[in-house]
């Protein structure tokens, strides 16, 4: 776009030209604003069908739900029967049952349910200790480091972690550890669980190092700080959001595990929610399924994740969207 | 990743003495010690060369001659390059650097290879009388001493015995080389003693990661390629066969089940990307407007990704069932008739679908939602003065901006859904007849037992594994070329 030079002569001129273009585009910058908040604002029809479909979906979201819990205040001949929300008779009995039962096919050894949520817990938090400590200090290393050989571990690191964690290298896996002595222990299967999916952990949290300003590690090494102390004192206290949320990440993706807590601990007392969770499914104990003991279960296993999230859940939220983006 | 402008300016450091003086002498030291370590681990393999008339075992396995002679010709070409390399490099940095580190790592991984099979102290002769098969060999000539004298004693007891000294020797100075190397990396003139002991810092730092992901992601991944290659039962005779499980795979039709359950996968993940995606971007356009509750909607269409994907199999397991089932019972006020869900294979794959888009639209919504968020008000408006039409802002905003995120969780979505294993395993068991057996729990089937698929062989299931890394892996590549492209943009 050519530009008009104005003299000092056609000062005048210039002056009018410029009232003019104000004009102009005042009164276009003010239909386009008007412009933008309708396009926001929408037509009240419009939004009732959106409502619609969103009321819609929250019942399709929460139905599921709300029949599992539903289902754990009747009695199996009810849950057979019928389909409707609320129970006839609403009984605390299978709680009682569930709390109390001792594993299926596990002919009277003291574990139940209690047991199994007492070793959820306690494998979930040690999964979250050993994965905040290898994520936080890894992505410190690979994000601030300069050392040879970064690139290529970070990649073999990535890499690998894509394809080989998880279902297809099990049974390897597993020799590995029965080899090591972890199987069949809490503190190896956490250790297993943390090491084996770092991969969008790490991601997320170099992400988040990334917004962090490098001049306070240049001021820090430059008043004789060292690698490690950098991090402990600069990175460690600064990086504390994400790691929170990594940790509920942990937690929720250990107390959701089934395919590893199934295979590594053998023993029922051993055992987590989830693994007899399923169980519960093949055989209720009594011959035909026990759909009421059944969905008792899944309550037992899915609420407290449900609650940690209502508590949580800007952690969560916050988590998931920063580390999207930024990859 | 990039180094930071101090460190490449060099901070104005109180001078201090540098670690190493002459850094060639350790280069030197380094390359002689790793020259004799190759060659002490493989000493016993140059042997078989000479001996003619042996058939060498190697490790594990017969292979005859070729093989470990030309992995060790290989090996030595490529530690001798990278040794004159380093030495080189001394006096010029940068790109021969570069070459001379890619180039031993070729080295080391093959020398990691070969590691891996010398070490293997299964016997292969399964004939050998009160020994049973998988015992290690000093197991095997306690309990035979009078095999000794035979050739084939002769010749185990070579094998070991020149590992037991010559190859730990070896090993050894491969170590002490590792050591010096670093040493001599320490000793690159510009590096001061404080970024030599950065260095090892780093390295401290990741080490513990470092090692879980030797032991449990590559080596799992080795062992899987190695037992590739080999007929191997769990027990009995394990015997080297080549490439044949993969021709085995490609070729042959008993390899059917393996293909269905690869077509399954795909029908699922791109079955279900079809409905969830589109479902997840609409409920992020309307969320993303000004609407009262969006808070709420959005955490409860995230809440499904709350709960077990194992627990989630169980309800829908109760949710589909045939007689007085939840959906059938909707179906039939609807005035339609029920499904028996779990007995027909189109059903039974349309039903884990609906399970896996239920627990997995929010989770995408809300990747969407960033994303659209992500797009500053102002653009619209400036487009607005410039007189773009809504439909015109739509197309040159909207969709160039949001078009990279959609690539990125398109692709994490496929790739989550390419390694879908538990809802299978709790909802249908891969059942009916394998019509909802996936990729992921067919290897698991052939390695385990379970799933209805019937213990199998380990040499074909590790091909099959192979083969299934192999499609992730091209998936992956694209993922990571994708997102690559993204964090360009963002």
């Amino acid at each position: 776009m050519s530009k008009k030079v104005y003299s000092g002569k056609d000062k005048a001129a210039l002056n009018a030209h410029i009232e003019e273009l104000q004009k102009k585009y005042a009164k276009k910058g003010e239909k386009a604003r008007e412009d933008v908040s309708m396009r926001l604002r929408m037509h009240p029809a419009v939004k009732v069908v959106l409502y619609l479909f969103l009321i819609i979906m929250v019942f399709i979201t929460v139905i599921p739900l709300l029949y599992a819990i539903s289902g754990s205040f009747k009695t199996n001949q009810e849950v057979l029967s019928g389909i409707n929300l609320i129970p006839k008779e609403p009984t605390l009995e299978n709680y009682k049952r569930v709390w109390g039962m001792s594993a299926v096919g596990d002919g009277g050894t003291s574990s139940n349910y209690m047991i199994y949520t007492w070793n959820s817990i306690k494998v979930s938090l040690l999964t979250v200790i050993f994965t905040l400590f290898m994520t936080s200090l890894c992505a410190y290393t690979f994000q601030r480091g300069t050392f040879p050989g970064q690139k290529a571990l970070y990649w073999l690191y990535l890499g690998t972690m894509f394809i080989g964690a998880g279902t297809i290298t099990i049974f390897p896996l597993l020799q590995v550890t029965s080899k090591l002595g972890m199987n069949n222990s809490h503190l190896g299967t956490a250790i297993l669980q943390s090491s084996v999916t770092g991969a969008s952990n790490l991601f997320l949290t170099m992400g988040y190092l990334k917004t962090i300003s490098k001049e306070l590690d240049d001021a820090a090494r430059i008043d004789g700080c060292s690698f490690v102390g950098t991090y402990f004192r600069v990175i460690l206290p600064l990086s504390k959001p994400i790691l929170a949320t990594i940790a509920l990440m942990a937690f929720r993706g250990s107390w959701n595990n089934y395919l590893m807590p199934r295979l590594m601990l053998a023993d029922a007392e051993k055992s987590t929610l989830v693994v007899q969770v399923v169980k519960l499914r093949s055989a209720g104990g009594e011959g035909i399924t026990s759909y009421n003991l059944m969905l008792t279960g899944t309550v037992f296993a899915a609420l407290p994740m449900i609650l940690v999230f209502l508590f949580f859940n800007r952690w969560f939220i916050a988590g998931i969207t920063s580390g999207s983006v930024k990859g | 990743m990039e180094k930071s402008k101090a460190y490449k300016e060099g901070i104005n450091l109180p001078a201090k003495k540098v670690l190493v003086k002459n850094p060639k002498i350790y280069g030197t030291i380094a390359a002689v010690l790793f020259l004799f370590g190759i060659v002490a681990v493989f000493l016993p393999i140059f042997q078989s060369r000479v001996k003619e008339d042996y058939y060498w075992s190697f490790g594990a396995f017969q292979i005859g001659h070729w093989f470990p002679s030309f992995c060790v010709i290989l090996s030595a070409v490529l530690s001798g390059l990278a040794c004159a390399l380093a030495v080189l490099a001394t006096r010029k940095e940068g790109k021969t650097m570069k070459a001379a580190a890619l180039v031993g790592l070729l080295d080391a991984l093959l020398l990691f290879f070969m590691l891996l099979f010398i070490n293997t102290t299964t016997v292969k002769y399964e004939t050998a009388p009160g020994v049973e098969a998988g015992s290690s060999i000093a197991k095997y000539f306690a309990a035979k001493p009078m095999l000794e004298g035979t050739e084939f004693a002769e010749q185990w007891l070579f094998a070991q015995n020149s590992f037991s000294w010559i190859g730990w020797a070896g090993l050894g100075a491969i170590g002490l080389g590792i050591l010096v190397s670093v040493l001599y990396v320490a000793a690159i003139p510009r590096v001061t003693r404080l970024n030599a002991v950065r260095t090892l810092q780093s390295y401290a730092m990741i080490l513990v990661s470092l090692a879980g992901l030797a032991l449990f992601v590559v080596y799992p991944l080795l062992w899987v390629v190695r037992y590739s290659v080999f007929d191997y039962k769990g027990f009995g005779t394990m015997s080297f066969v080549g490439f044949d499980k993969f021709v085995q795979l490609f070729g042959r039709s008993t390899s059917a089940l393996y293909w269905k359950s690869v077509k399954n996968t795909f029908v699922f993940a791109i079955g279900k990307l079809l409905v969830e995606i589109p479902l997840a971007l609409v409920l992020a356009f309307i969320l993303t407007r000004k609407l009262r509750g969006a808070n709420f909607f959005r955490a409860v269409y995230y809440m499904p990704s709350m709960v077990s994907v194992a627990v989630i199999g169980v309800i829908f397991f109760y949710l589909f069932r045939h007689e007085g089932g939840v959906i059938n019972t909707f179906l039939r006020m609807l005035g339609g008739k029920g499904v028996q869900w779990f007995s027909n294979g189109w059903s039974a794959m349309l039903m884990t679908m609906i399970a896996s888009i239920w627990q997995n639209f929010g989770l995408n919504m809300l990747f969407f939602m960033t994303g659209l968020q992500s797009i500053s008000p102002e653009m619209y408006e400036a487009a607005a003065i410039d007189g773009a039409s809504n439909t015109r802002q739509f197309f040159s905003i909207t969709v160039p901006l949001l078009g990279p995120v959609l690539q990125m969780v398109l692709m994490n979505a496929l790739l989550g859904s390419l390694k879908v294993t538990d809802l299978v395993l709790t909802l249908t068991k891969g059942g009916p007849d394998g019509e909802t057996s996936v990729m992921m729990t067919y290897i698991y089937g052939l390695f385990m037992g379970d799933a209805g698929v019937g213990k199998g062989n380990w040499g074909y299931a590790a091909a099959c594994t192979v083969t299934t890394a192999v499609i992730l892996g091209l998936v992956t590549v694209l993922y990571l070329r994708l997102t690559k492209k993204t964090s360009d943009i963002y």
